[in-house]
């Protein structure tokens, strides 16, 4: 991106609440956890509203399920190492799909932001919304899209969220097919988000064979079953 | 005369040696060109000297003589004719020159008396008997590093370049407008003065107080904005009490001390002058080539002047420090895609080719990175970021797994950053 702006805020700073030095003489814009954080997340493009981490609380029926996320979250240095991927998909919505995946995502940036060095290491991919990009750029290239094609291909861990939210038709397959068929063929991690929970099904008729193939069978699977939580204010566990 | 016994040598002994390992050109046959052309050119057709026959065929007027002359002899006679009209024509047109500017005069004196110098010592130096000198310089440097070196002002840079070394080290700092070129050259000059040095810092686009003022930032982290701006600055009295108690001079010099010609001449003649240990030339664009001829372009100026300027580091044994601006091509839009490359020296390939160190350097995230573009005695391709705090002159190391730092340096250093946040509970 070309117009990052360092700013410091330390009432906006994500480790508020927690960082031995807030309000501190070391408070400052010299924090070099700060100036990481904030760089990756800008580079990031996880929205605003998202970038800071948010409580879920689990049905019986998935605490196995989050027990399952939570092992990864912790773990994420390695799943990353490993060039691993993981498909979070559930028949409702709401109920924290996405939230999971920017929980790992942060996560990472959280484990890796010392000596990290300014670079992007992570980057939210909205299928739909990209899509929609993708083909707007084939009549007037977009200089911002095209860092985003750079990022999606050099990031260490990408989110593709709400993957077979649309039908894909032949453009959009070829597209996606390569930027995902590259990540996974540079050994790259990946966690992808969506609906659609039946490979034979419903995923190879929204994504095509060979796209639902590379989603479904080179990722580590968790079905979510609980009801849509949005706009729960609460929180009972620590997940 | 003596043009007339080598040539006479050359026919009787059929060997062109004396021509050929004394660098000879036709030039020094002042009178005889087309004699000594005819020989090399048929030497070099037969591998063989022309027999005094075939010479003579083609230069009936040729007068053949017995040569009883030493090699020795005659290559120092021929030289000093050389020099002789060589001299004659610097001296006449500087004669022209000192009726309408004695300046000027002085200056193309000074210049061409050095490449007249040149063309009579060019024996060079067997490293292989002379081994012994290297081995004393090696323990020298081995035992004193500071005598040889100046440090960057930026330790985690000095353990990929080792510093500036003093004497045959000149360097290119490059980067896009904006990007802090002015400041690193300040703050490498004011660590050098720092460390006791003796500096020079020539200025074409900022006056000596404004240079100061950004000099007393770095040292002292005074907000530059308020002592620019007639801000408070409360220590900033005591500041330059002590200040003036150092011995070591740092010059700040802008055009005007150069009578708006920045020339090799004036910054040899300049270093000297103060007895500089390194200097800053705070944009290249604005030297003046003395070796100009009409019709030479920007490329052929620049590249002339980086070499007078690697040459002059040579002489004076003293690093020199060039800011130049990059072209369109060194800005990168991606923010990963890295510092400008070689190929975005603006206006001159020459630059970097006389270089010994080329550094680029670029804003990233809340850093300033520097790329290492060319590195003689080293590995190329290292970047180091630093935080940079512009008001208060301050530079903090930003560990990258993928720098070119020491490992084990770094690795300390992510680990002691790490632990100092000592979190009272888990965040994400």
């Amino acid at each position: 991106m070309t117009n990052y702006i360092y700013k410091f805020d330390k009432e906006t700073c994500w480790y508020k609440n927690s960082c031995s030095k807030y309000n501190t003489l070391e408070c400052d814009s010299n924090c070099l956890r700060y100036m990481e954080i904030h760089y990756l997340m800008y580079q990031s493009e996880i929205p605003l509203m998202r970038q800071n981490p948010k409580i879920l609380v689990p049905v019986k029926e998935d605490i196995n399920n989050f027990e399952f996320l939570k092992s990864i979250k912790d773990d994420i240095v390695n799943f990353v190492k490993n060039g691993e991927s993981l498909y979070i998909f559930s028949e409702n919505f709401g109920n924290g799909k996405t939230t999971w995946a920017i929980k790992i995502m942060l996560k990472y940036f959280d484990e890796i932001w010392a000596g990290n060095g300014f670079r992007c290491r992570g980057v939210f991919v909205s299928v739909p919304g990209f899509l929609t990009k993708l083909k707007e750029n084939i009549s007037r290239k977009n200089e911002t899209f095209e860092q985003l094609r750079i990022k999606i291909a050099e990031s260490d861990l990408v989110v593709w969220d709400d993957i077979g939210a649309v039908k894909l038709g032949d453009y959009d397959h070829t597209n996606l097919l390569a930027y995902v068929d590259n990540r996974l063929i540079n050994q790259k991690a990946n966690i992808y988000t969506g609906n659609l929970s039946d490979y034979n099904g419903a995923l190879s008729m929204a994504l095509g064979k060979r796209l639902a193939s590379r989603v479904w069978n080179e990722s580590s699977q968790v079905r979510l079953v609980g009801p849509d939580w949005r706009g729960f204010d609460g929180s009972i566990t620590d997940y | 005369m003596v043009a007339l016994q080598i040539i006479n040598k050359i026919l009787s002994d059929k060997n062109i040696e004396i021509y050929a390992d004394n660098n000879l050109d036709k030039d020094y046959f002042v009178g005889y060109e087309n004699e000594i052309e005819f020989i090399t050119n048929h030497h070099a057709e037969y591998n063989q000297v022309p027999d005094v026959i075939s010479f003579v065929e083609n230069f009936p007027d040729f007068e053949i003589l017995e040569v009883t002359e030493s090699s020795e002899y005659l290559i120092k006679k021929i030289r000093e004719e050389y020099l002789y009209y060589k001299s004659v024509g610097v001296i006449q047109e500087a004669a022209t020159l000192l009726k309408t500017d004695a300046n000027s005069a002085v200056e193309y004196l000074n210049n061409s008396i050095r490449t007249l110098e040149l063309n009579i010592n060019n024996n060079g130096i067997d490293i292989i008997q002379n081994a012994d000198s290297r081995l004393n310089l090696y323990q020298e440097r081995l035992n004193s590093k500071e005598k040889w070196y100046i440090g960057t002002g930026f330790s985690e840079l000095d353990t990929i370049l080792n510093g500036w070394t003093k004497g045959e080290e000149f360097v290119v700092l490059f980067a896009r407008t904006g990007q802090g070129k002015s400041w690193i050259l300040a703050k490498t000059l004011t660590n050098a003065w720092q460390t006791g040095n003796r500096v020079g810092y020539i200025s074409p686009e900022m006056s000596p107080e404004k240079i100061g003022y950004r000099i007393d930032t770095l040292i002292n982290h005074f907000s530059n904005s308020n002592l620019v701006y007639g801000r408070l600055e409360p220590e900033y009295n005591d500041y330059i009490q002590d200040l003036k108690k150092n011995d070591n001079p740092f010059i700040v010099a802008t055009p005007l001390d150069f009578s708006k010609r920045i020339t090799i001449s004036k910054l040899r003649s300049f270093c000297q002058k103060h007895k500089l240990d390194i200097l800053g030339i705070d944009g290249i664009t604005y030297m003046t080539d003395e070796r100009y001829k009409k019709g030479d372009n920007k490329t052929i100026t620049l590249t002339n002047i980086s070499e007078d300027l690697s040459l002059l580091s040579l002489e004076l044994k003293i690093p020199i420090i060039v800011v130049v601006q990059s072209n369109r091509g060194g800005v990168k839009n991606d923010d990963d895609a890295g510092t400008p490359e070689l190929e975005n020296i603006r206006d001159s390939d020459g630059i970097a080719q006389n270089a010994t160190k080329v550094l680029s350097i670029r804003q990233t995230g809340a850093g300033l990175e520097f790329g290492i573009k060319k590195h003689r005695d080293g590995a190329m391709g290292n970047k180091v970021i630093y935080y940079w705090d512009i008001d208060r002159g301050e530079f903090k190391y930003i560990p990258s797994t993928d720098d070119g730092v020491n490992k084990e340096h770094k690795e300390e250093v992510i680990k002691t950053v790490k632990k100092s946040y000592n979190d009272k509970t888990e965040v994400f």
